[in-house]
């Protein structure tokens, strides 16, 4: 047997089932007696089921041509009738044309009905090919940039390494031909030290970057956290001379958080503050503590950050500094995304830069960036 | 007799240093900058022979290098 589709087995159906019950009305409506006024009466009126069925079914031409059948079908009782009651039979035809163009007229409608829905499924199969396309686009878009940034970011990384590790083996020559005086041997084993501590430096901050961990958060005050890291940063402060002023409220209430990421993330902010400020100059941290959220300002003295630089300083490696590595806020801007908060640079007001740390007060969901699994 | 002067520009100073050391072993005088703007002012007060330097700098040796380059066509 051949396999019938389901809509079709199902049409078959419904087209059997109006012919069937344009026969059967037709049928007994010749069967029934003339003079049974009653149950002709009735059975006139059940003609519309056939016409509304068919009109639903099947849209207007259905039902035209079940208005034709049952027409041609009852021909022989209307004849009949004419000849008995001419009104029963005028009756009769008046009825059959009534129902007929009601089921016509639902047919029509059904048919409206249809093509809006047609309409409808061919938009969401449209939009849902539209949307797969969309997602797969992103997808290779996201894939590219995070192969270029990685891409980037190595390119970056050698350069960064390459220059410590030419100065190491021209020192390391110089001093293996054994030719220069005493004041270059000792230029020689400073520039030695100073850049295998400049390597070593590099590679801490950029595997911090380059694999960062996952906050783990736990209740924190806030004003311990930034007097911890102030004592942290006291000996490069004292150093320039430089004073560090807190203005944190002891009182404030805990905040959800990963101190010692926290903790390093703001002592890259205040060692950049430190570095920027001129000597006897003050830098500031401010703590505000809101019902939802906390704000940190690190405020200093320095020539601020020129407003096209914004962006760029919290690159990888984008650095000014001689032997800076480029990665401090880059981390620091990476620890606050992971704790659903943002670090921003804005104008201060004495020209000095404020970077402004804004945090959940309770902890949202820990993200991992995407570049740190590529590299990791 | 006169020594060949060279001029390096680079903003790595160990790296600075290191190269003015082992040339003036090779026996060259060496004059240094930090960078680009530096090196173009030294490069027309001194006028070295040679000029080795950095490209990626703040301002960067390919600037550099378009100044010789055009300083060179005028000159001949
Ligand atoms: N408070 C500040 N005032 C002015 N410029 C700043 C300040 N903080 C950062 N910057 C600029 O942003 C750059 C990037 O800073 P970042 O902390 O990422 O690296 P770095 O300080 O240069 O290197 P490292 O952190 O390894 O010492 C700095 O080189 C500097 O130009
Ligand atoms: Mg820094």
């Amino acid at each position: 047997m051949v396999a019938v589709p389901v809509s079709l087995r199902s049409q078959r159906a419904k087209a059997t089932s109006v012919v069937l019950l344009v026969f059967l009305l037709a049928g007994l409506t010749w069967l029934t007696p003339p003079r049974d006024e009653v149950l002709h009466n009735i059975l006139h009126h059940l003609n519309i089921l056939p016409f509304m069925l068919a009109g639903l079914f099947f849209g207007w031409r259905g039902a035209a041509r079940t208005l034709l059948l049952a027409a041609l079908l009852q021909t022989p009782s209307i004849y009949r009738h004419w000849h008995v009651d001419r009104l029963d039979a005028d009756d009769q035809l008046v009825e059959l044309s009534i129902f007929g163009a009601a089921g016509i007229i639902a047919g029509l409608l059904a048919d409206r009905e249809r093509m809006q829905r047609l309409q409808v499924e061919e938009t969401k199969a449209e939009l849902e090919h539209v949307y797969t396309e969309l997602r797969q686009n992103i997808e290779q878009m996201k894939k590219t940039e995070r192969l270029t940034a990685a891409g980037q970011l190595s390119a970056s990384l050698a350069h960064e390494i390459r220059n410590p590790l030419a100065s190491i083996s021209g020192a390391a020559g110089i001093l293996a031909r054994g030719q220069a005086s005493a004041e270059s041997r000792g230029e020689c084993l400073e520039i030695l030290t100073k850049e295998s501590q400049r390597l070593n430096n590099l590679l801490t901050n950029f595997l911090e970057f380059a694999r960062p961990r996952l906050p783990r958060p736990q209740p924190t005050d806030p004003a311990d956290l930034i007097y911890a890291v102030a004592a942290l940063a006291q000996h490069v402060a004292s150093a320039r001379h430089v004073a560090v002023r807190i203005e944190a409220d002891p009182r404030a209430p805990e905040m959800q958080c990963d101190p010692e990421q926290i903790k390093q993330l703001l002592l890259n902010l205040l060692l950049n503050a430190v570095q920027a400020t001129p000597e006897h100059g003050s830098v500031v941290v401010r703590c505000i503590t809101l019902p939802n959220a906390v704000t940190i300002e690190v405020l200093d003295e320095g020539m601020g950050v020129a407003v096209q630089d914004r962006e760029r300083i919290f690159e990888p490696f984008f650095t000014t500094k001689e032997t800076g590595t480029g990665l401090g806020l880059a981390i620091a801007a990476n620890i606050a995304e992971q704790h659903g908060g943002r670090l921003q640079c804005i104008e201060g007001d004495g020209g000095g830069a404020v970077f402004r740390l804004e945090l959940p007060r309770h902890t949202v969901a820990m993200r991992c960036r995407g570049t740190g699994q590529v590299l990791a | 007799m006169k020594r060949n002067h060279i001029l390096v520009v680079d903003d790595d100073s160990s790296l600075r240093r290191v190269m003015k050391m082992q040339l003036e072993e090779a026996g060259y005088a060496v004059s240094l900058a930090s960078d680009g703007e530096e090196g173009w002012k030294l490069l027309r007060s001194l006028d070295p022979h040679l000029v080795i330097t950095d490209l990626r700098m703040p301002t960067t040796g390919l600037q550099l290098l378009e100044r010789v380059s055009h300083e060179a066509c005028r000159r001949r």
